[in-house]
């Protein structure tokens, strides 16, 4: 059958990558430094090698990759490569002694040498792209099978930045700034930072010459004019920018807490890791240096069920089961895609956006599963095609125009997640600063050099306060002292050089050492938070 | 100038907005000296260019935020910072921004409106037919959809 006549409708894959700037040379291993080392070992590097194996079986695959101007700088940054370095050294060095510790455990010990080779193939993946995961982006960006996008500077949830329009149009003009830098060439699309979009936002995607962006649910069904054909349609906004609705049906099957694949009994428990398992004496030289339990990565158990009591997590049995929900996932969307393709007038599709550390990290084998959707989608029997926002956009004819509604990919659609009791003390000191920023912005127009540096590591430190990730923490109650002191010492850093630019009485040696530690945006330029009218 | 606003709304949901103010005790001479300080919350919407008061809620423990919780959704609302004086009248302290809550329903306007992407011009198509029995499909498609209601949220937590 040729393809004109099997084609029912369109799936777009849509990975948002993400971990806020969590760089820390004035401290001592840092905890919150993992984050990212995790998400690169268990998530970003996996992935890759997917990327990787699906380019050398010639699989013509398309998938979309967000990558937020943090996690782009720190992939990139020296020091964080040179301690992830030692983490992958030192994960390899544990998984070896766990291959003599577990020497009289059959099922412990054949985990024990999974984990020692999958490290060692890490750690050759990584050296494979010389040590810079931006490597491996623009190669698959440039050979075209991953549509890359870009995000908010500091992944700041724009509708709670918006009491002034500078501070949203600075975090947009950044992202696009840094992601053009980083990929050699503008992007297309955005992720709002938690789907997160509010009325007029638009407005500044447009000024930025973003094309799309990808939206909850809601804020297509809930539009205005209503959409005619819901979340399987783009709309177009009044300002010429499109839209495109998470679909519900692919986001419950991997997210939902009952129905999820992840929560699956054969896969590998994330929770009973050896770091927390195994004795002091013995797991000491693999945690944090103040003796704090840590994950390790090494994790001998699968879910099991609800029970304290786990059995030993089988890999196989596993990549068995990875297979089974890829092709339960492909059999929904074409029987989506067979069901809907008949009351449309253009061809529908599907947007599945996910967090890329819920590949590997959260579900230790979502990379598979991704590598099984891509693979067995490129198969003639399917009445779908994997795309890209843009690759679809651009066979569109025309686009129904319609004014989303204001929502987030958070719980209950809306921002409170990021604006509760919990956090809401976060926004008054942020506008606070933001105020003062636009201030400076409009006043010194002809700064000295030294005044110039402070402007702009003034920018660079309200920037980072903005980070979404601070108010979802304190919310989630994770890591909520950190994520409290990174505001608050943000906060303090940016109201310190505010007082010393206007007093005139820049502490340089002071100065100097905050701009190494917040080094996020080398290039910035304080004048992006010059009102527009000045 | 900056602080100038003392009063500052943001949207929470549909039906439920967050303001914080900052307030200087002294600068009300009606205010006796030694009684309560007394402030409210008029909350107001505006519709075509008309305001109109739809709730006064009374600030108490000396909060400097509020949450406020409205009845209906898809509005432009602001609110006054005002403190009631010694003799009954209210002193207006603030004045927030406007704010435009979310629909918390599907839209009732049913046109279809296109952009011709090569052209960028823009057309109504009318051909309601069409339109009908795709609403209709679309409709029930996601209402059964929506029927299940589960949260479906996103991001892994950070840490433990």
């Amino acid at each position: 059958m040729e393809d004109s006549e099997r084609i029912k409708g369109y799936a777009a894959m849509i990975l948002h990558s993400h971990i806020p700037f969590v760089r820390h040379p004035d401290m001592e291993d840092a905890l919150e430094e993992r984050w990212l080392f995790q998400a690169m070992s268990e998530s970003y590097i996996p992935l890759i090698q997917v990327f990787d194996r699906l380019i050398q079986d010639k699989i013509n695959y398309k998938i979309t990759l967000s990558l937020t101007p943090p996690l782009m700088t720190t992939l990139e940054d020296q020091y964080l490569n040179e301690r992830f370095i030692k983490y992958l050294e030192n994960s390899i060095k544990l998984s070896r002694e766990e291959i003599v510790r577990t020497k009289y455990n059959k099922e412990e010990n054949k985990l024990a040498y999974f984990y020692e080779k999958r490290f060692m193939e890490i750690s050759k993946t990584y050296y494979k792209y010389n040590g810079n995961l931006m490597n491996a982006f623009r190669k698959f960006d440039r050979l075209g099978y991953i549509e890359f996008i870009t995000s908010a500077a500091t992944h700041g949830i724009l509708p709670l930045l918006s009491i002034h329009k500078e501070s949203v149009s600075a975090q947009v003009r950044l992202g696009v700034e840094t992601y053009t830098e980083k990929m050699g060439h503008e992007p297309d699309g955005i992720w709002l930072p938690e789907c997160a979009y509010s009325y007029s936002l638009d407005s500044i995607l447009k000024e930025n010459n973003l094309k799309y962006f990808i939206t909850e649910s809601t804020g297509v069904l809930n539009a205005s004019p209503k959409p005619l054909y819901g979340t399987f349609a783009p709309i177009i906004t009044p300002n010429g920018v499109i839209a495109l609705g998470r679909d519900i049906k692919s986001s419950r099957q991997l997210w939902s807490s009952t129905q999820g694949y992840p929560g699956d009994y054969n896969y590998r428990e994330f929770y009973r890791d050896i770091g927390y398992d195994l004795p002091m004496e013995y797991i000491a030289p693999y945690i944090n240096r103040n003796g704090i339990r840590i994950d390790t990565g090494i994790k001998y158990y699968k879910i099991t069920g609800k029970t304290e009591e786990k059995l030993y997590y089988d890999r196989e049995k596993a990549m068995g089961k990875v297979k089974e929900h890829a092709q339960h996932f492909i059999n929904e969307r074409n029987n989506e895609f067979t069901k809907i393709k008949p009351h449309m007038d253009g061809m529908p599709i599907i947007t599945c956006p996910y967090d890329t550390e819920l590949f590997g990290h959260w579900w230790y084998e979502g990379p598979e599963f991704i590598e099984s959707f891509l693979r067995n989608s490129a198969k003639k029997e399917n009445v779908y095609k994997l795309t890209t926002p843009s690759e679809f956009i651009s066979k569109c004819k025309k686009i129904q125009c319609c004014s989303p509604d204001p929502s987030s990919w958070g719980e209950n659609g809306d921002y409170s997640v990021w604006l509760n009791a919990s956090n809401s003390w976060i926004y008054k000191k942020i506008h606070s600063c933001a105020d003062k920023m636009i201030n400076l912005s409009n006043n010194y127009t002809n700064p000295s050099e030294i005044e110039e540096r402070a402007l702009n590591q003034a920018a660079r430190e309200l920037l980072l306060a903005e980070s979404s990730d601070w108010p979802f923490i304190i919310k989630n109650n994770t890591a909520s002292e950190y994520a409290s002191k990174r505001v608050n010492s943000h906060i303090e850093r940016f109201e310190k050089i505010y007082n010393e630019i206007i007093s005139n009485t820049v502490d340089i040696n002071w100065l100097l050492n905050v701009e190494n530690i917040d080094n996020i945006f080398p290039k910035i330029n304080f004048r992006i938070y010059k009102s527009q009218n000045k | 100038m900056y602080m100038e606003d003392k009063i500052t709304l943001m949207v929470q949901s549909a039906h439920t907005l967050f303001c914080y103010f900052n307030v200087d005790t002294h600068k009300n001479d009606k205010v006796m000296p030694g009684s309560n300080f007394n402030l409210f919350l008029k909350v107001c919407s505006v519709e075509n260019g008309i305001e109109k008061e739809i709730k006064t809620i009374e600030i108490k423990d000396n909060a400097d935020n509020w949450y406020i919780n409205l009845d209906l959704d898809d509005m432009d609302v602001f609110v006054k910072l005002v403190e009631k004086n010694s003799d009954n009248t209210y002193h207006t302290i603030g004045i927030s921004n406007v704010v435009t809550t979310p629909r918390n329903y599907p839209s009732s306007d049913r046109n279809v409106y296109y952009l011709n992407i090569p052209n960028k011009s823009m057309e109504l198509n009318t051909d309601k037919n069409i339109h009908s029995s795709s609403a209709e499909f679309f409709d029930s498609y996601f209402y059964e959809l929506n029927k299940n209601n589960e949260t479906v949220t996103s991001r892994g937590n950070y840490g433990r």
